[in-house]
């Protein structure tokens, strides 16, 4: 992969600061930022209308629909874009049709976009919710997989959430496996998928997952701030549409639309597609491969002082490089404070939402504290790396980042 | 300078995307977005995109951005930070609005019928989940030609078990102004426990707005049709804050609007531009707004006023831009409200549109159109529309009228797709 090539894709590239936090939001192609402008100066009007520029607005937005529909291998009736993961799913816990005595499988893994309104949903309606924690290795690399599923399923399980990747511990979950077992042995249960820190790294099939609920978030995946979620045909049936009582319900927007899907976000995905296409998944995740280990056989270089939660391999087929540790007496926001004063790096610390992950499963004391976290996207170099790590050694030497300049700013820092 | 002491021109001039021969007449369902904003939008994208609240510097310039964005919104409604929460559309932030409402059996919902379905599907679904009283809200006065949201009909459906009064601060087809001031008097004097949900998409592009004047509890619209990009704000008070339950995250302490209902639905990179809006309607000012809508208004009205006998005005008739704003809806006797939008497009540019917009239960159930999906023809005008653009409107439909033309529609079934 030419990485010099690639980055002249994204004009933000070009400035001092380098982007290590690229699982909260990925810089934007220009492509991309050009369709929008381009639409907003010219033919932004409401769609359906029959008048020429709103018949041009209505096939952009269309065809945007359509490509993110095609993307993930999904029928258009079968996708609907808004402005959110947690919004969308929000919205899916409002439309779920559920019984008394229904159960949720909830995954403790998760960032709170997967679990606070299955959780409060469950509250309102008095289900019960079963926690998922893996058994193995659970505070050093959990991983979701069949042999605990198996033991918190039954024939009352109605849903079972969790994530494609943790924005955390960065390993993948082998989701098709899952998807299996659940529909195997529970006749009403349906299966909902958090993509949002998968989905930056690698195509998407779902059916091939099996899966029946899955969302994820453009703006992580070299787009604007738009997200979309997948309803299966079949799992259709099992909501109840939230849409106007004059339109049939026939599809996925017209039941969770809510007219929330910005026009000008939309029509631009065409052009994240076509970029994808053009660089290839495999050039992408080889140069993810190289760099991620980069930092990780520095990470693992030092096993008395750095925990590295997540998978200590750089094998991608295991991981992706959303890579997170802590360092033995030191606060990870302190780190930070180090690394920003000595740096271009932007790097970030907390709990990035997986709060419960981190507090109750890795164990970590102070929640808020939480972990380094360092996110790479094909775009970053393995100059890039190198340099943080070059810097994190310093770091390391000199005994700095063990406190933050101000303790405060763990609690207001959370976005 | 042009009409009325306005400088049309210049005003265009802000708006890159009216450079083209499509008249855009259309606006209540989306305004052209100010150069300024688009250009905002783009320095945000290619320098500044990033995750909120970390502490690097470009992080920091970016949640600086969002936040001035965030307070400019809350500010210009004269509502507190803390008060006002973004999202993608006016119909999410009402379906928000709705689950996170406390309510208790009994309860009784006072519903608009002059609504569009953003500010009555949500309430609509709610009582039927819990067991709620919807009562119906049908002005009694001139109901099929020009009905008003007014305390003499509201005053009748509550009821000291009210929990929402739900109504709009003017209709997407009627363009008739409410007087809410004295609706939220009436409705907090009676009812200890209601509260008073108001829908201004259809009023914000043409006024300012005091929410502390108005005495509301719960107030949306949208930003793309004033002049901005696709993004809506909701506006809960501080009191009415208690009445909600937080759907946010369990660690957040849920003091502000935005932690309780912000669902991570503000659209960075939009939310940063209002400001950009702001700051063009300080410059030009809402007397001026006026006076020009006034006019226009007055070209398009004086026409439908004067064929009484084959032109049926819904909404005032009256040009007073105190009475209404110049979202403007008829029919024509004999013709087919898709039919005529069809004759208007073979023979101009001028973009315009039938139907029900949405608001499908004001159309056959309070204004008694039969084919509620035919539904009216409108013409939707904001300040940068011309007073010559609006003339060549009416020869247009005069022409129209004249021939006959308009009385069947190339496609039906269009009226059924047309819908968004």
């Amino acid at each position: 992969m030419d990485v010099n090539a690639v980055r002249e894709a994204f004009p933000a590239l070009k400035q001092k600061q380098v982007f290590m936090d690229n699982a909260g939001g990925a810089q934007v192609l220009k492509s991309v930022i050009d369709s929008m402008m381009l639409y907003l100066t010219t033919n932004n009007v409401q769609l359906g209308a029959s008048y020429p520029v709103a018949k041009i607005s209505t096939n952009l937005f269309n065809a945007g629909h359509a490509s993110g529909a095609h993307y993930i291998n999904a029928k258009p009736e079968e996708v609907v874009l808004g402005p959110s993961t947690t919004q969308m799913f929000r919205n899916l816990s409002v439309a779920l049709k559920t019984e008394p005595g229904d159960e949720f499988v909830l995954s403790k893994l998760d960032h709170e976009a997967n679990v606070a309104a299955w959780k409060q949903l469950a509250e309102w309606k008095g289900l019960t919710i079963k926690w998922w924690v893996p058994s193995q290795d659970t505070n050093s690399n959990p991983k979701l997989v069949s042999e605990d599923l198996k033991k918190l399923l039954s024939d009352k399980t109605r849903l079972v959430a969790c994530t494609h990747t943790s924005n955390i511990l960065g390993s993948i979950t082998d989701v098709a496996p899952l998807a299996e077992l659940i529909h195997s042995t529970s006749p009403r249960a349906l299966f909902c998928v958090d993509a949002v820190a998968y989905a930056p790294h690698a195509a998407i099939d779902v059916k091939q997952l099996g899966v029946d609920f899955y969302s994820f978030s453009w703006y992580k995946v070299y787009g604007p701030h738009v997200s979309m979620l997948y309803v299966s045909e079949k799992a259709q049936k099992e909501i109840v549409s939230l849409g106007h009582y004059f339109k049939p319900g026939n599809t996925l927007e017209e039941k969770l639309g809510l007219a929330a899907a910005n026009y000008e976000c939309v029509q631009a995905v065409p052009e994240i597609i076509s970029y994808l296409q053009k660089v290839g998944w495999d050039a992408i995740a080889r140069q993810e491969e190289e760099i991620q280990e980069v930092l990780l056989d520095f990470l693992r270089s030092k096993p008395d002082i750095i925990k590295i939660y997540g998978d200590p391999s750089s094998d991608r087929r295991l991981r992706v490089p959303v890579i997170s540790w802590r360092i033995k007496g030191r606060s990870s926001l302190a780190v930070i404070d180090a690394i920003e004063a000595k740096s271009n790096y932007g790097c970030r610390s907390g709990h990035f939402y997986s709060k419960r992950l981190c507090e109750e499963v890795l164990g970590i004391k102070d929640g808020d504290d939480g972990v380094i976290r360092c996110s790479l996207l094909h775009y970053n170099t393995k100059e890039e790396v190198q340099g943080l790590v070059d810097v994190l050694k310093d770091i390391i030497e000199k005994g700095e980042g063990r406190v933050p300049d101000d303790e405060y700013r763990k609690l207001t820092a959370d976005w | 300078m042009g009409d009325a002491g306005f400088d049309v021109a210049a005003a265009r001039a802000a708006f890159p995307a009216l450079n083209q021969r499509q008249v855009f007449m259309d606006n209540a369902g989306g305004a052209q977005v100010l150069k300024s904003v688009v250009d905002s939008i783009t320095t945000y994208l290619t320098t500044t995109n990033v995750q909120l609240g970390a502490s690097y510097p470009v992080s920091q310039t970016s949640t600086s951005l969002f936040s001035a964005g965030h307070a400019a919104g809350a500010a210009y409604v004269n509502a507190k930070t803390e008060e006002v929460v973004f999202g993608p559309s006016t119909t999410q932030h009402f379906r928000n609005l709705s689950v996170a409402l406390k309510t208790e059996p009994g309860d009784e919902l006072v519903v608009s019928k002059l609504d569009h379905e953003a500010n009555i599907a949500s309430w609509v679904q709610l009582a039927e989940w819990k067991g709620l009283t919807i009562k119906w809200w049908i002005p009694t006065q001139n109901t099929k030609s020009n009905p008003k949201l007014v305390v003499e009909d509201l005053k009748n459906l509550l009821s000291d078990k009210t929990r929402l009064v739900s109504c709009t601060h003017t209709s997407n087809i009627l363009g008739t102004i409410t007087d809410i001031a004295p609706l939220a008097k009436l409705i907090h004097e009676t009812s200890p426990r209601a509260l008073f949900c108001v829908d201004a998409v259809a009023y914000a592009p043409h006024a300012p707005i005091d929410v502390k004047a108005l005495g509301i509890d719960f107030y949306s619209f949208s930003w793309y049709k004033v002049y901005g990009p696709h993004v809506a704000m909701l506006y809960v008070s501080e009191k009415a804050r208690k009445e909600l339950v937080s759907l946010g995250h369990y660690f957040k302490p849920g003091n502000t609007l935005e932690e309780m209902l912000g669902l991570a639905a503000g659209n960075y990179e939009l939310v940063q531009a209002v400001p950009e809006i702001i700051s063009y309607l300080q410059k030009v000012g809402w007397e001026a707004i006026s006076k020009q809508e006034e006019e226009t208004q007055e070209v398009l009205l004086s026409f439908l006023r004067s064929k009484p006998d084959l032109i049926k005005i819904y909404g005032e008739p009256s040009s007073d831009r105190n009475l209404r704003v110049p979202v403007i809806s008829f029919r024509v006797k004999g013709h087919s409200s898709l039919a005529v939008i069809d004759a208007v497009e073979e023979k101009s540019s001028y973009g315009c549109r039938s139907g029900h917009f949405y608001s499908k239960r004001l159309c056959e159930d309070v204004l008694g159109i039969q084919d509620g999906d035919d539904g009216v023809i409108r013409c939707s005008l904001l300040h940068y529309n011309t007073k010559e653009e609006v003339r060549g409107l009416v020869k247009v439909l005069e022409e129209i009228i004249e021939k006959g033309e308009g009385r069947v529609p190339e496609n039906e079934y269009r009226k059924l797709t047309a819908d968004w």
